[in-house]
């Protein structure tokens, strides 16, 4: 990671999941299916991502009233940094394993819809855990 | 020359629960048995490793079976008219009927997950017929498994039963040998990793009753990955606290799997056990 890499949640570091999710071999195959609103909430902050297809079509931070989700991954900035490693801490290296064992995180809405996308929502955050290791 | 494991599969016919059932089992090396038990809703691949160690199958005679409705082991007929719940009873028995079977004289016994658990309740109720046990993320009592996403009409039940796993493990182990693991619990039978887990979260509970293994008879060793979010180091380490003479080992970098997501880690845990018991006849 150089010094003017822009970090988790800047704008500029979806912009890089972005593309990194659009030249995923993986994605393009089995993400086809996956198409769903997804927030994160980063302490105050809430960045929705919009996934079309298995491509992160959009990411809105602040969404308006005028948005709307089905799928609220909860965490404190603290649990976000830990997870969005390459090699994360024990019990932040997932997202359900945060959900059972990190008080504040929590996988909240749709859940039915989380799981129904469980595979390809894998995929974008083992990508974005990756992402700064990209060359 | 052909490049072939040192692997040889076949079947067993067993009877349990007064039903005749055609057991698969793949076995390797010679010595005395070390009898492995796969994780719930997988089957005796994750072993597959292990079984191709030579410096396991130079002293040891390995066997993994699958259980009914696991692997190659069809279900018994019939199963279409009942709901796959393994229970605690049903799932010792299969174990036994498997070890009397194949005449396998007091084996060391070698479980993971819910296998993990069931070898703590063969050491409780069967000491006289296993040698030892050695259980993967196991503890006394592990909640909130059971759950009903792989069965609804609208999920696609096989790709959620390995995604769901697929996060126990941890990130350090081979990536290929974490995604066969995703592989083999994608190709499950509908219903069989939730049936699994019935006893895995629900029918089988060794809280306060750990006191009932003598581990002078049958000795425990336990061991948990520290990334297991399923099942913690600091649950299996409980458990193994309550069981008199318990011997507990925390595996750094390491998840739900161990056998299976990074086998070459695992053994420098499972080696020195092995040789442990080796000096004991």
């Amino acid at each position: 990671m150089t010094g003017e890499a822009p970090t988790f949640p800047e704008a500029g570091w979806f912009a890089a999941l972005r593309e990194a999710v659009a030249d995923d071999a993986e994605l393009s195959v089995t993400g086809r299916w996956c198409t769903l609103n997804v927030a994160l909430v980063v302490g105050e902050e809430t960045i929705l991502l919009r996934l079309r297809e298995g491509k992160l079509a959009e990411a809105v931070h602040n969404p308006d009233i005028g948005a709307s989700w089905s799928v609220t991954l909860r965490g404190s900035p603290v649990d976000w940094r830990a997870f969005l490693r390459p090699e994360p801490p024990p019990f932040h290296h997932d997202l359900l394993a945060m959900n059972t064992r990190v008080p504040s995180f929590s996988i909240e809405g749709d859940r039915k819809a989380f799981v129904r996308h469980l595979r390809a929502l894998r995929r974008v955050f083992e990508i974005a855990q990756k992402l700064d290791t990209r060359a | 020359m052909p490049d072939i494991d040192p692997i040889t599969g076949r079947y067993v016919h067993v009877e349990i629960g007064g039903v005749r059932n055609r057991v698969y089992f793949e076995e390797a090396g010679e010595g005395r048995p070390l009898l492995c038990l796969h994780t719930a809703g997988s089957d005796s691949r994750q072993y597959r490793y292990l079984l191709c160690d030579p410096e396991v199958t130079s002293r040891w005679r390995v066997v993994a079976f699958d259980l009914p409705h696991h692997g190659r082991s069809l279900p018994p007929e019939g199963w279409w008219k009942d709901e796959y719940l393994l229970t605690t009873e049903t799932y010792t028995e299969t174990i036994m009927a498997f070890v009397r079977a194949l005449e396998l004289d007091r084996p060391i016994v070698l479980g993971c997950s819910m296998g993990g658990a069931v070898v703590l309740e063969l050491a409780r109720t069967h000491a006289s017929e296993v040698e030892a046990v050695i259980g993967l993320s196991g503890a006394s009592k592990i909640e909130g498994r059971f759950l009903d996403w792989t069965v609804l009409p609208d999920v696609d039940g096989s790709a959620v039963a390995a995604s769901w796993t697929y996060g126990s493990m941890a990130p350090q182990g081979p990536e290929a040998s974490r995604r066969e693991v995703w592989w083999t619990y994608a190709q499950g039978g509908p219903g069989v990793y939730r049936g699994d887990t019935y006893f895995y979260s629900e029918d089988w509970d060794l809280r306060g009753r750990e006191g009932e293994i003598d581990t002078d008879r049958c000795p425990v060793y336990l061991l948990t990955g520290e990334y297991d979010h399923v099942c913690s180091v600091g649950e299996t380490e409980a458990t193994a606290a309550a069981i008199p003479g318990a011997q507990f080992t925390k595996m750094e970098g390491i998840g739900h799997f161990p056998m299976a997501e990074n086998y070459d880690r695992f053994r420098e845990y499972l080696l020195p056990i092995l040789q442990e018991l080796g000096k004991t006849s």
